[in-house]
């Protein structure tokens, strides 16, 4: 299994509030647990405040679960040594729901994308000419290379920003909200941008989101977040016609 | 009771807003939907005289035999807040964080209608609890911050109607809150809307919050008002190529849809205002194109020159 994420626990303290007594708990994520496959898009749906940006942070190393285990390749990634963790985090990449925060205003994009491939010891030439072809992978020209983010719309930095996580091969792209910011015609042009690269890359996504359309437009199987628990996963067929848990019902209601 | 003829909105950078003409009925419930830069936005401020400063307006509004455009501060005041109230999408900006909520509904009040302060609050109360807050009157004492995104943003829906407008025009009110809570927020919109005889325009990105809420439906592109009707005939029977392509972008709930097939799009990107095509902005994008599209502009509804009558 590609991913596995066994009984995840995380907290975190709120400021203190009053002198003599303890910091209030958040308990951001429960007892979570599930897998993603080669291939495979898992849909993460939640409200904000339900956990499911810790747990995309999680499944990225960049905290680890307080109980329980992130398992990448049947590696756990908390017991590993920076240097093997440094080589693991290149598995798995990440894009963001702002393509304007998410790219350095002062670079080119060519700069921007190749930059990931720094750590990877390619020489120039060589991360100049894969940064050319991913750029050309995502449906820019490799001609943008020496502009700078401004010169872009928000879909279009969206799509640098993915040019980007995908540079190094990953095996695993998490996108927390990557559509979210963007305009309805864009949105459909970012999502059927990243079916293709899970089509012919076999790119497994944890594709998050707090659009039950969105995620179900490109999800194989569905988990539905309710603070800090999944309390519903299934495949999207299954989600979208015989919804169980209340809170999943509750949703579709609203949606 | 709201006619638009002919409204203009123009900026150094290009024209922002083209010749908008449109008319609302008291009680009517409109939506105005399109992406960014469509000049939604700028059409709900212009209603208000309040375009920016930078920008030259052209046209008329009318309200209620009112002129707005080129009308003096001072009868601006007296209608924004009195007669027509705004909602904007940010609660937490909208309200200021060092008063408490009573005394935020309760300025209107004494300000516009010269009520005392007890009077003020007995009816900031109320108008809380019209809104659906629990428990009204301790919720006067409470500061914003101590309020929760929706509850917040149902002050700023009591705040707007202090003064019993004719006409609320809520921008965005539910892009910043969670699915639910919208949902129950445009409930209340359309709710209050119905008690009151209130217009209400609903300015939008999403389709599927104004088909809740409007019984009207104007869609907005590059500053042009491209198609306007009945909210289930534009929803059903679009007839605008612009308005056809977003609703079949949108992602639908389906379990059925074959997931190899790519959505369908609309390709390419709203061009910058400055980048404006001179006849009708849609060309560039659009898939049925005809020759003369570019350069001249298309009137009528749809204006299109394929599709319009």
């Amino acid at each position: 299994m590609l991913l596995r994420v066994e009984n995840a626990h995380r907290s975190y303290r709120l400021p203190r509030t009053h002198l003599l007594r303890t910091a209030p708990l958040i308990r951001a994520v429960q007892d979570v647990s599930l897998t993603v496959g080669r291939g495979e898009i898992l849909g993460i749906v939640g409200e904000s405040g339900s956990g499911k940006s810790t747990l995309a942070r999680m499944i990225m190393g960049f905290e680890p679960p307080d109980q329980g285990h992130v398992r990448l390749n049947g590696q756990d990634l908390a017991t590993l040594g920076a240097r093997v963790l440094r080589q693991a985090r290149r598995q798995v990449q990440m894009v963001f729901q702002d393509p304007y925060d998410s790219l350095d205003p002062r670079r080119s994009i060519g700069w921007s994308v190749a930059e990931p491939l720094l750590a990877g010891g390619m020489d120039a030439p060589a991360r100049h000419a894969r940064a050319a072809d991913m750029l050309s992978r995502v449906g820019l020209s490799p001609a943008d290379m020496a502009r700078y983010p401004h010169e872009f719309s928000g879909g279009q930095r969206q799509r640098i920003a993915i040019a980007r996580a995908i540079a190094p091969e990953p095996a695993l792209l998490v996108a927390d909200e990557p559509v979210a910011a963007l305009d309805v015609s864009v949105q459909a042009q970012v999502l059927n941008l990243l079916m293709d690269l899970n089509r012919h890359l076999g790119l497994a996504m944890v594709f998050i989101s707090h659009d039950l359309a969105v995620v179900a437009s490109i999800a194989d199987r569905i988990a539905v977040m309710q603070a800090g628990r999944i309390v519903e996963l299934g495949t999207t067929a299954k989600i979208v016609t015989t919804p169980e848990h209340p809170y999943t019902k509750a949703l579709f209601a609203a949606a | 009771m709201l006619a638009v003829s002919g409204l203009s909105v123009t900026f150094d950078a290009g024209q922002a807003l083209r010749d908008a003409s449109m008319t609302l009925a008291r009680g009517e419930r409109l939506g105005i939907a399109g992406e960014s830069g469509s000049g939604k936005t700028l059409l709900g401020l212009s209603l208000l005289g309040m375009a920016p400063e930078a920008a030259s307006v052209t046209g008329s509004v009318v309200f209620d035999g009112q002129h707005v455009v080129g009308a003096a501060e001072r009868d601006l005041r007296a209608l924004r807040g009195q007669r027509i109230a705004m909602v904007f999408q940010e609660p937490l900006s909208a309200l200021n964080p060092l008063r408490r909520i009573g005394d935020l509904i309760a300025e209107p009040l004494r300000l516009h209608r010269g009520m005392g302060r007890a009077a003020a609050m007995d009816r900031a109360a109320a108008l809380l609890d019209e809104v659906g807050l629990p428990d009204p009157v301790s919720r006067l004492r409470q500061f914003p911050h101590e309020m929760s995104g929706g509850q917040r943003q149902r002050v700023t829906i009591a705040l707007a109607l202090a003064c019993d407008p004719d006409l609320l025009i809520a921008d965005e009110p539910t892009t910043a809150l969670d699915v639910q809570v919208a949902a129950l927020i445009l409930a209340l919109l359309r709710d209050l809307s119905e008690r009151r005889r209130m217009a209400l325009i609903l300015i939008s990105h999403d389709l599927r919050a104004i088909a809740r809420v409007t019984d009207r439906l104007a869609i907005m592109y590059g500053g042009d008002l491209v198609e306007q009707g009945p909210t289930a005939q534009v929803l059903g029977m679009p007839r605008h190529p612009y308005t056809r392509g977003l609703i079949a972008a949108r992602p639908i709930l389906s379990a059925t849809r074959d997931r190899s097939a790519p959505l369908p799009t609309i390709p390419g990107t709203v061009p910058a205002l400055s980048a404006l095509p001179p006849g009708c902005r849609f060309a560039g994008r659009c898939p049925v194109e005809l020759p003369h599209c570019r350069t001249t502009r298309p009137t009528g509804n749809p204006a299109c020159h394929r599709e319009g009558a």
